[in-house]
């Protein structure tokens, strides 16, 4: 991914930020908890929250990044005229 | 769907679809019930077994020959007109395999934390795919991945790169996936494993044979129903048991606590030490075996065939004899061989001279210590820097596998796309959330019940699966105190899914449900990646680069051609056995990730990357990570000879080979490319329609 340049159409522009919004959040929610995961050693719920994160907690991040992706990209769409 | 349905508009089309599939679930229903009532008035096990695998398989055919088809439309692409809801169903089936199905649970009861790497790389390249590929491959609108890497990045090349990458690493994955159909039917129905690879393969082949990504898409839908209930049935029962609770993934925190104090307790047992000072023994007179092979086969040879004298002599019973008979057959024949089996049961026994018969505690991430000693934090290093590795390696393989890849080829629209993915992710989840949580739950029923139960006492299904298959499970009472201890217990990791009924007291008949679950899951991926691998050879290498005026119908019946030799190929490699179903499973992820993801994500987001770029940048990755795994994975060095010393860069495993070939695709890819010309008018062009708004290539109106 290349910096944003002048000749982009503004929407492939905003499409480009939205995809990196998200894909950092992705990086986070897998590489940066399970990084520290020895050090995120506490209760919650009763559950190790290490453990729950790389069993549940991430997994259930995911659908919620690819859903938002779903629902904003049909929204840039709508304002494009495509429904 | 099917040719004898009315033909209105898309609305009534999904509602159609529901109608049938509501009707298909009340009838497997029926039809599990019908045989659970067979089973009360005493129909055998292995009846059961064999009822349940063959009619799975019949009515998968069925639904592939109620779809059969020679349009190129539907024979590739399904038409294009599968609903968000059902493609995420197909996908789904599509994506979760033998190993998803009968490995993950044991996975994690085995590995812990770690084991857990799986169920995050399984589900996080979703997010890759949706965010990546998924919209902009729906939007090209072609028929398969080389396809458009051989469009955006012009010329022959390209697309022979992709075509030799898919047909790699989908083979490699399809082996598996046969190689697991046989696993299953034989244990479950009592038949050799040859014969149940190739009863497998007839399902698989009349469904793609006949009616290609039409049938498969209807029959992976179908799989989808009867994997999710087989794997649900025996979680939650066991659950409701255990602790009443009818949401195990919500609840089993509670036990995974009182799991971790009982292996404090079980750490420092004195019973447990005794049994580990035993194994340690073990693996100390193998060790001294080892040193000096020759010697110590020649003793034990002559050991064994004196005390076989000894008893002939002493006129000792027939059953002593005998045994000492078979002890001296038993002992390796050569040097080599000697060699190979005494190092692994030095290993093996080694591992069970550690605590928890060699599993680390389960909520504990990555071995070691990283506030310990050094060897402590290089093994703690060691340990996360592999973990962290193979996590990416199965993301970025899940977005990079052509067989999921072609599914996002098959909705009506862009927007029913990424719909899809969204569906497949929730009905991925609904396995991978329970996994986890069975695994908790049958480590549980393990450490508290079972530990300390007298042998003679020991529950059915211990002396049932010991039978079927030793490597699964075996129970030996090396202490010989009259009761078992954990270090005792050996388990292969399927069992953990494979028992859970009788675990759970369940009737004979959700055994023969599982079984066919898992079944499911494997034909549905075989499936898949059986017609990938065709269409790739057939539209791609045949109809794009060596007769462009070949007629649909002709390279319809060129796919099917090759489907039948390539799964006979795949039937003939499997049934040798080649080595374990995860390191397949996982080289073919680190082969597409390095060959594929570079270039697919470049292909939209970066318009300067070019065909040479691409080329050489798939080339670099794929060569770099099949170096790495030949170079350093045991059975691979055996295959190709190599005789150099393994060479691991960062401690990191073969199985994540790709997290060295993805960043030097992209390196490569990206220097070639600005080394070279900017890409033609007609692949600038192309980026440009990808990026754009609205739909791509319509689905056909219906004839």
């Amino acid at each position: 991914m290349h910096s944003p340049s002048a000749s982009d159409p503004p929407r492939w522009r905003l499409v480009r930020a939205v995809t990196l919004v998200l894909l950092a959040m992705w990086f986070g929610v897998t590489f940066v908890t399970s990084f520290f995961a020895r050090d995120l050693d506490l209760r919650f719920f009763g559950w190790p929250l290490n453990y729950w994160i790389a069993s549940q907690g991430a997994l259930l991040v995911f659908v919620l990044l690819i859903g938002v992706h779903a629902f904003v990209m049909d929204r840039i769409d709508a304002a494009d005229g495509n429904p | 769907m099917f040719r004898f349905f009315p033909v209105p508009g898309p609305r009534s089309f999904t509602q159609q679809l529901n109608r049938v599939y509501a009707g298909y679930t009340v009838g497997l229903l029926c039809f599990i019930a019908a045989l659970a009532m067979l089973e009360q008035m005493g129909l055998g096990k292995r009846w059961i077994g064999l009822i349940f695998l063959l009619s799975t398989v019949v009515l998968y055919a069925g639904i592939g020959m109620l779809c059969r088809t020679t349009d190129a439309d539907e024979y590739f692409v399904a038409g294009r007109r599968v609903p968000a809801a059902y493609n995420g169903m197909a996908t789904a089936a599509d994506w979760m395999s033998a190993a998803s199905f009968i490995s993950l649970a044991g996975t994690v009861y085995l590995q812990g934390y770690a084991g857990l790497a799986f169920i995050l790389g399984w589900t996080g390249g979703y997010c890759l795919v949706a965010l990546l590929l998924a919209p902009y491959l729906r939007k090209f609108g072609g028929y398969t991945i080389p396809d458009f890497l051989g469009e955006r990045y012009g010329g022959h090349l390209a697309r022979s790169v992709a075509v030799v990458a898919t047909v790699m690493c989908s083979f490699l994955y399809v082996v598996a996936q046969i190689y697991g159909v046989g696993l299953i039917t034989a244990r479950l129905t009592g038949v050799t494993f040859e014969i149940g690879i190739f009863l497998g393969l007839g399902g698989v082949l009349v469904c793609s044979f006949l009616g290609g990504m039409r049938a498969v898409t209807w029959t992976q839908v179908a799989q989808y129903i009867v994997l999710i209930m087989a794997y649900l049935v025996p979680v939650v029962w066991l659950s409701v048991k255990q602790t009443g609770d009818l949401v195990p993934q919500a609840m089993y925190g509670a036990q995974l606590q009182q799991l971790s104090e009982r292996e404090r307790q079980l750490e420092n047992d004195p019973k447990e030490l005794e049994v580990r000072a035993l194994f340690k023994a073990r693996a100390d007179e193998q060790r001294a075996r080892l040193a000096d092979v020759p010697t110590a086969l020649a003793r034990e040879h002559d050991l064994a065939r004196e005390r076989v004298d000894a008893l002939r002599t002493a006129q000792a019973s027939q059953p002593e004899r005998q045994a000492a008979e078979r002890a001296l057959a038993a002992l390796p024949v050569d040097e080599a061989a000697a060699r190979v089996a005494w190092t692994q049961a030095q290993a093996s026994d080694e591992a069970r001279s550690r605590p928890l018969g060699g599993m680390p505690p389960h909520a504990r991430p990555f071995a070691g210590d990283p506030r310990g000693s050094e060897a402590e934090r290089a093994a703690f290093d060691d340990s996360r820097n592999n973990f962290l590795a193979l996590v990416f390696c199965l993301m970025v393989g899940t977005a990079a596998l052509p067989h999921v890849l072609i599914r996002c080829y098959t909705t009506p629209s862009v927007r029913q796309t990424r719909q899809s993915v969204t569906w497949s992710l929730v009905f991925i989840l609904l396995l991978y959330l329970s996994a986890p949580a069975l695994a908790v739950m049958v480590k549980h029923e393990v450490f508290t019940s079972l530990v300390g139960t007298p042998f003679d006492r020991l529950p059915a299904w211990i002396a049932h699966w010991t039978k079927v298959d030793p490597t699964l499970l075996s129970v030996v009472d090396i202490n010989l105190d009259g009761l078992l201890q954990l270090g005792e217990i050996r388990i292969g990791a399927d069992i953990v899914m494979l028992a859970t009924p009788e675990i759970g007291g369940l009737p004979y008949v959700v055994s023969g449900m599982v079984a066919a679950g898992g079944l499911a899951a494997a034909l549905s991926t075989a499936d898949g990646l059986l017609l990938t691998i065709a269409n790739a050879l057939s539209h791609d290498l045949y109809h794009r680069m060596v007769d462009p005026q070949a007629s649909a119908r002709r390279r319809v019946m060129l796919s099917k051609m090759l489907l039948l030799l390539v799964a006979l190929a795949a039937a003939a490699v499997a049934a040798q056995r080649p080595t374990d179903i995860v390191f397949l499973v996982s080289a073919a992820f680190s082969i597409a990730a390095s060959a594929f993801f570079p270039a697919l994500v470049l292909a939209v987001f970066w318009r300067r990357a070019n065909g040479w770029g691409a080329v050489c940048g798939m080339t670099a990755g794929l060569a770099l990570a099949l170096y790495y795994m030949v170079r350093n994975e045991a059975w691979l060095r055996g295959v190709f000879g190599v005789t150099a010393e393994p060479w691991l860069w960062f401690g990191i495993q073969p199985i994540s080979a790709g997290v060295f070939g993805v960043p030097l695709g992209f390196a490569v890819m990206a220097v070639v490319s600005l080394l070279t010309g900017p890409p033609d008018a007609r692949a600038m062009a192309l980026v440009d329609r990808l990026r754009a708004p609205g739909e791509g290539v319509p689905a056909p109106a219906r004839t």
